[in-house]
C-alpha cells in the first residue's frame, strides 16, 4: 500500500508546551509536598505545645513540692510552739502554787497565834502574786500572731 | 487550610486545657495546705488555752478555799477585824479575770 504522507512529520499533534502545564504525575507530588510541608507544620506546632506544657508541668510539680515542704516546716513549728507554751504554763504556775503554799503554811501558823498582821501581809504577798498572773488575752493574742507563718503557705 | 486550623486550634486548646488542669490541682494543694496549716494551728492553741485556764482557774479555787477557811475560822472566833481581812481577799480574788491585769 503506498503511503501518500510518506515524508511528512509524524509529529503532527506536537504543540508547542506551555511552561506552567505539568504532567499529571508533577501534580501530583507538589499536592503530595504541600500536604507534608503542612503536616510537619501541624508537628511543629504540636510539638511546641507539648514542650510549653512539660515547662509548666514541671513549674506546678515543683511549687507543690514547695507547698508540701512548707506545710511540714509549718507544722513542726506548730507543734514545738505547742510545747514552749504548755511548757511555760506549766512551770509558771507551778512557781506561783509553791508561792502560795508557802504563804498558806505562814497563815495557818498565823491563826494559831492569832497574828491579823501577819495574816494581812501573807494575803498581801499572795493577792500582789495573784495579780501577776498572765493575762489570757495577751495569750491568745500571742497565739494568733503565729498564724503569719501559715501565710508562707499562700 | 481549613482541616490545618483545625488541627492546630485544636491542639493548642488541649494543652491550654492541660495546663490549666495541672495549676488547679497546685492550687488546690495549696488551699488544702492552708487548711491543714490553721486546722493544727487551732488545735494547737485550743489546747494551749484550756491548759491555761485550767491552771488559772485551779489557782483561783486554791486561794478561795485557803480565804474560806480564814473566814471560817474568823466567824468561829468572833473576829470581825480577822472577817474583814478575809471578805477582803475574796473581794480581790473575785474581782480578777484571765482577761485582764487589771482588777475591775
Amino acid at each position: 500500500m503506498k503511503d501518500y504522507f510518506n515524508g511528512q512529520s509524524k509529529n503532527y499533534l506536537s504543540v508547542e508546551k506551555d511552561k506552567n502545564d505539568k504532567p499529571a504525575d508533577m501534580a501530583q507530588e507538589s499536592i503530595e509536598a504541600l500536604v507534608i510541608g503542612e503536616a510537619f507544620g501541624v508537628i511543629k506546632e504540636g510539638i511546641n505545645c507539648l514542650t510549653e506544657y512539660a515547662k509548666c508541668r514541671e513549674h506546678e510539680i515543683t511549687e507543690r513540692r514547695r507547698i508540701s515542704a512548707q506545710l511540714r516546716a509549718v507544722n513542726n513549728l506548730i507543734a514545738a510552739n505547742k510545747e514552749i507554751y504548755l511548757k511555760t504554763i506549766e512551770e509558771q504556775f507551778k512557781e506561783r502554787r509553791e508561792r502560795y503554799e508557802i504563804a498558806d503554811e505562814v497563815i495557818k501558823k498565823a491563826l494559831e497565834y492569832k497574828d491579823k498582821e501577819m495574816i494581812r501581809d501573807a494575803y498581801n504577798f499572795i493577792l500582789n502574786i495573784y495579780h501577776g498572773a498572765p493575762d489570757a488575752t495577751e495569750f491568745a493574742n500571742n497565739l494568733l500572731g503565729n498564724q503569719k507563718m501559715i501565710n508562707y503557705l499562700k | 487550610m481549613k482541616l490545618k486550623e483545625i488541627l492546630l486550634e485544636t491542639i493548642s486548646a488541649h494543652y491550654e486545657y492541660i495546663e490549666s488542669c495541672e495549676r488547679d490541682i497546685t492550687s488546690r494543694c495549696r488551699a488544702i495546705a492552708v487548711t491543714e496549716a490553721l486546722t493544727q494551728q487551732l488545735n494547737a492553741n485550743r489546747l494551749i488555752m484550756n491548759e491555761f485556764y485550767s491552771k488559772f482557774f485551779e489557782e483561783r479555787k486554791q486561794l478561795f478555799n485557803s480565804a474560806n477557811h480564814v473566814l471560817e475560822s474568823a466567824i468561829e472566833n468572833d473576829d470581825p477585824e480577822l472577817a474583814g481581812i478575809a471578805v477582803t481577799v475574796i473581794k480581790m480574788l473575785n474581782e480578777k479575770t484571765p482577761f485582764n491585769n487589771e482588777v475591775i
